[in-house]
């Protein structure tokens, strides 16, 4: 079981970080903070910081560094016109999953 | 917000054992992030009026280094750095431009050296590589450090790519030590050129000393000692 919920939540955090980023642009500690809130998902900063990086590396993010008074530079990301696409596959992908599921789980429960 | 010299040491002995977990390209990317992350929670601790070591309290919280993902497996590569070994070997080419230059100064004179420096052999070969090779074993000896560096311990070598980094650094101070004694000798006398020769070379070992010091991997990160 525990196993199988890793697997998902894996999965899913991809998902919830372009889903974080429709709107604005953010920087890491905000959309690790963001996620963070989400509890039942368990994201913690070595599950988001890659992920970061690689929707980046594959062209769905794109970043703007600042200045920063403490530490390096801040990196702020945001969605690219390939971004926003996938954002939207991704959500009406998701829309249809869950729909289908439900109708699993509820034709199972009718028997 | 200044952090004090021990906290800095102890985000930096953080971010070296996360280092060799991020693989792929965007791993150093990705350390940044980590970095900003730690001095934001950092600041954020601060501004909420929290006292004492803020930087052991931040690093507590994050994930271990062990969390980031296993340790790449560098068996199959581990050796010698061939950067550094490459590096190394480079910096014998500037021996030929290291004679011209003493043949120039007053302590080369009536040596029957000069019509080697005259040749095409000399010119077109020996000096344009004499020159080239210090300064790409330069960069060989740099990514050769990195490569023991980032290893932590599977690829060694990394005395091979410091002399390959600081060869001609070296090289260049000792000439430049040399013209300037050899021109200087006959007015201020043998004991005292002697003496700063032995300066020099003490220079050159105690630089040595401290780049390879510096260039030593860092201690694996044990979340204990915060």
């Amino acid at each position: 079981m525990k196993s199988w919920i890793t697997q998902l939540r894996k999965g899913l955090i991809e998902f919830c970080v372009i889903n974080v980023l429709k709107d604005s642009e953010n920087y890491g500690y905000e959309i690790v903070g963001r996620l963070k809130a989400l509890e039942v998902m368990d994201v913690t900063e070595s599950t988001v910081y890659p992920v970061l990086s690689r929707l980046k590396g594959e062209g769905y993010l794109k970043v703007r560094s600042e200045p920063s008074q403490n530490g390096p530079p801040r990196r702020y990301f945001s969605l690219t016109r390939l971004g926003e696409q996938r954002l939207r596959e991704m959500n009406t992908y998701w829309d249809l999953l869950s729909e289908s599921i439900d109708t699993v789980r509820q034709s199972q429960g009718a028997k | 917000m200044d952090l004090a010299d021990f906290e800095l040491s102890q985000i930096k002995s953080y971010l070296e054992a996360v280092r060799p977990r991020l693989t792929g390209p965007e791993g150093e990317e990705t350390l940044v992030d980590i970095e900003s992350h730690i001095h934001t929670a950092i600041k954020a601790r601060l501004e909420a009026g929290e006292q004492g070591n803020l930087v052991a309290a931040v690093l507590a919280e994050l994930d271990t280094p062990e969390q980031y993902g296993p340790l790449p497996k560098y068996a199959h590569r581990s050796g010698l750095s061939i950067y550094g070994l490459i590096g190394a070997c480079l910096l014998p080419l500037a021996i030929p431009v290291i004679g011209h230059v003493a043949e120039l100064t007053p302590l080369g004179q009536g040596s029957p050296m000069p019509a080697f420096y005259e040749s095409d052999v000399y010119r077109f070969l020996l000096l344009p590589l004499g020159i080239i090779g210090p300064l790409v074993s330069m960069v060989l000896g740099w990514a050769g450090i990195e490569q023991c560096r980032r290893s932590r311990g599977a690829v060694y070598g990394l005395p091979l790519g410091v002399i390959a980094l600081w060869g001609a650094p070296l090289i260049v101070l000792n000439l430049f030590g040399l013209v300037v004694f050899a021109n200087t000798s006959p007015t201020i006398g043998f004991p005292i050129v002697m003496v700063l020769m032995l300066l020099v070379v003490f220079v050159n070992l105690w630089v040595l000393r401290r780049v390879t010091a510096g260039a030593l991997p860092k201690e694996h990160f044990v979340a204990e000692e915060l």
